[in-house]
């Protein structure tokens, strides 16, 4: 359980404060769908919470224990994909060979199922692999190494439409009551159908944090329904948001959703009040 | 003005298991895919999967042998289509009747159109 | 799991610094082989292994230069932490500040002292390829001769145990901590620092303080004035010299790796 409080951070030492005072916490056994505008904080969260950033102020709290002290038992339960990064020139064997046990948990057949999952051989080396490659290889091993805090910055981007299905099917196989799973990106639709619940992001704080369960039920998603209290165009006419009554499922179009809250965040949150 | 509202996702799922014991691809008392590999397999969250299991096993078209796994119910397809002619009446009528207003098609029509239809599509 | 410090985790460090950056520690090694030999190679030929010349010389310029060059190179060539994404893999390997410490004191200290020593033989070598004489280390007369010179130049309590301790703990030590500044702690800044202490502990306070404690000699006055009086008192001002500045060395290698320490632990990303 990440515990987020009283968190400031801003760049350098005077610069703009990104966050201020923010409160937040991520429970086990939850997907969450981070969103937001660029330049929101979506990568400064998710680099904080690894212990990568010193808050001016507050603290994020790992399992009771303060991420910026990077202890190695804490390090060794969570891991992050980043949006880019660097392998080493070596085979994917000796990789896994030197940077496994380093994770306690590490299991070395859920890693090949991982593999197996992304139609990728296990004889691979790692100079010779695409960006996207890359990206599936580290995905697998952040899953394998059944850390309990999974963040991912941008996880579908450079995949091929192909792979952004594999990558669907493996979070499904990867996800489990333990583990907290956090995917912070734009490209909503690659990962909507696997999100549990939905924060966005934005320049004062959170917008709206909610189950897509909840979503369901006190938000209706339609078509040119009259008593919308969002509408934008759409292929199939005018896409509307209207308030639910709590107790019926409509299908959540979380696009549609994320451009909701950044019109009027009040009005979508309004509908999860219970009003009399 | 049309109002359409598409089914949740986890309605869908379960109407594409539905789908395929209608059609006779799931015999009754056969095992159905584990949650987790049906959620895999649609490219769901495991809950999502999780809630369609729920949903088929509330309606009797599935159930759940604990240790082993879920299996098409006996009568399976009877029930699927007892499901589907409540949700007919209850959803589709009052909308195919609000037409029938809207466009001025009397009740006479649709039995000459449907008696027509049944000529035309049976030899 | 002990969160401080476990030895296997530092192993596994070693091994993957080993099989991941293995170009960019032989890179940085290769420099300070080339630098030290570059050193060596001059004193043996040009000087013709003039003991009191080198020993007067070695602490001003083959420190300076060396360190000099090295922090330069490490701090622009090998701070692959300028790297944002290596950076991010760094910082969240999961092993503790200490270890992260221990280790890289491992790689320089025995990177270091590995490459002196090679150094020094490949300085002989070529000074018996190029000028024909004898090598240090198979003439045992003059290995004899400049044993006595050192005596004569640092005091009769010699040996070439303790100078090579001393050198080995205020100069290759002070040297590592320029290493693991700059290419652990991901900036150039420290580099910069470490080369002020340092010159300021040699030049500047150990000329002070041998002005405050030798009063009467001034080496460079006495070597224009009294140029055969040099011999016989320049083991005494260099004893003197080497006693002072040692303090100064190990007060400055003991600052910049508490230093290092630190700053590695504060590190961030950005």
């Amino acid at each position: 359980m990440i515990e987020i409080k009283n968190f400031t951070y801003g760049y350098g030492k005077t610069g703009r404060c990104v966050f201020s005072d923010f409160d937040f916490r991520f429970e086990p056994g939850c997907v969450y769908g981070l969103l937001g505008e660029n330049g929101v904080g979506k990568s400064t969260l998710l680099h904080a919470m690894m212990g990568l950033l010193r808050p001016r102020a507050g603290a994020i709290r790992f399992g009771g224990t303060d991420v910026c002290e990077r202890r190695p038992s804490v390090l060794s339960d969570c891991y992050i994909v980043p949006e880019e990064y660097d392998l080493p020139r070596i085979s994917l064997s000796d990789y896994v060979r030197i940077n496994a046990p380093f994770y306690p948990k590490f299991s070395r057949s859920d890693f090949e199922r991982y593999l197996a999952g992304f139609e990728l051989p296990a004889a691979l080396n790692l100079k010779s692999l695409s960006m996207g490659q890359k990206k599936k290889v580290v995905m697998c091993f952040a899953l394998a190494t059944n850390a309990s805090l999974l963040l991912m910055d941008e996880p579908t981007n450079g995949l091929d439409i192909l792979s952004k299905s594999l990558f669907r099917k493996v979070m499904a196989q990867g996800m489990n009551e333990s583990r907290t799973i956090v995917i912070s990106t734009h490209q909503v639709r690659d990962v909507e159908n696997m999100l549990d619940r939905v924060v966005i992001l934005g320049r004062q704080g959170i917008l709206f944090d909610r189950t897509v369960d909840e979503a369901a039920r006190h938000l209706r998603f339609g078509i040119g329904a009259p008593d919308a209290i969002f509408a934008a165009p759409s292929l199939q006419g005018l896409a509307t948001i209207s308030r639910g009554d709590g107790v019926t499922d409509s299908a959540v179009n979380i696009e549609l959703l994320f451009c909701a809250v950044q019109a009027d965040a009040r009005k979508i949150n309004d509908c999860f009040t219970n009003q009399r | 003005m049309d109002f359409k509202e598409s089914k949740s996702i986890y309605v869908q799922l379960a109407d594409r298991i539905c789908e395929d014991i209608l059609q006779g691809k799931l015999a009754e008392d056969e095992r159905i895919p584990s949650v987790r590999e049906f959620g895999v397999a649609m490219e769901v969250n495991v809950n999502t999967a999780m809630r369609a299991y729920d949903l088929l096993q509330s309606q009797e078209v599935i159930y759940n042998r604990r240790g082993i796994g879920y299996f098409v119910s006996k009568g399976a397809a009877a029930a699927i289509l007892a499901v589907r002619r409540k949700m007919f009446v209850e959803n589709e009528l009052p909308e195919i009747f609000r037409q029938m207003d809207l466009l001025g098609i009397t009740v006479d029509d649709i039995a000459r159109l449907y008696s027509e239809t049944l000529k035309t599509s049976r030899p | 799991m002990n969160d401080t410090l476990s030895v296997s985790r530092i192993a596994l460090l070693l091994k993957k610094y080993y099989a991941e950056d293995r170009v960019r520690v032989f890179s940085l090694l290769a420099v300070t082989f080339l630098v030290l030999a570059g050193c060596f190679i001059f004193f043996r030929l040009v000087m013709g292994f003039n003991v009191t010349a080198f020993a007067s010389m070695v602490y001003v310029v083959v420190s300076c230069l060396f360190s000099l060059t090295l922090g330069y190179v490490s701090a622009h060539f090998f701070c692959t932490g300028q790297i944002r994404s290596r950076r991010i893999a760094m910082l969240t390997t999961p092993v503790s500040t200490a270890e992260r410490f221990l280790a890289a004191i491992v790689v320089s200290l025995f990177g270091v002292t590995l490459m002196f020593g090679v150094a020094f033989v490949l300085a002989d070598l070529v000074q018996t390829l190029v000028t024909g004489g004898a090598s240090l280390f198979s003439d045992a007369e003059l290995m004899t001769d400049i044993y006595n010179k050192m005596k004569m130049v640092f005091g009769n309590d010699f040996s070439p145990l303790r100078f090579g301790v001393e050198s080995l703990t205020t100069g290759a030590l002070l040297y590592n901590a320029y290493f693991l500044l700059c290419g652990l702690t991901f900036d150039r800044h420290p580099f910069l620092i470490g080369l002020l202490i340092f010159v300021a502990a040699d030049a500047v306070l150990g000329r002070v303080a041998m002005q405050i404690v030798n009063p009467d000699i001034d080496l460079a006055t006495l070597a224009t004035t009294q140029p055969d009086r040099l011999p016989e008192l320049l083991p005494h001002y260099l004893g003197r010299l080497m006693n002072v500045t040692r303090i100064m060395h190990i007060v400055a290698t003991v600052t910049l790796y508490v230093l290092v320490f630190f700053r590695i632990r504060r590190s961030q990303l950005r």
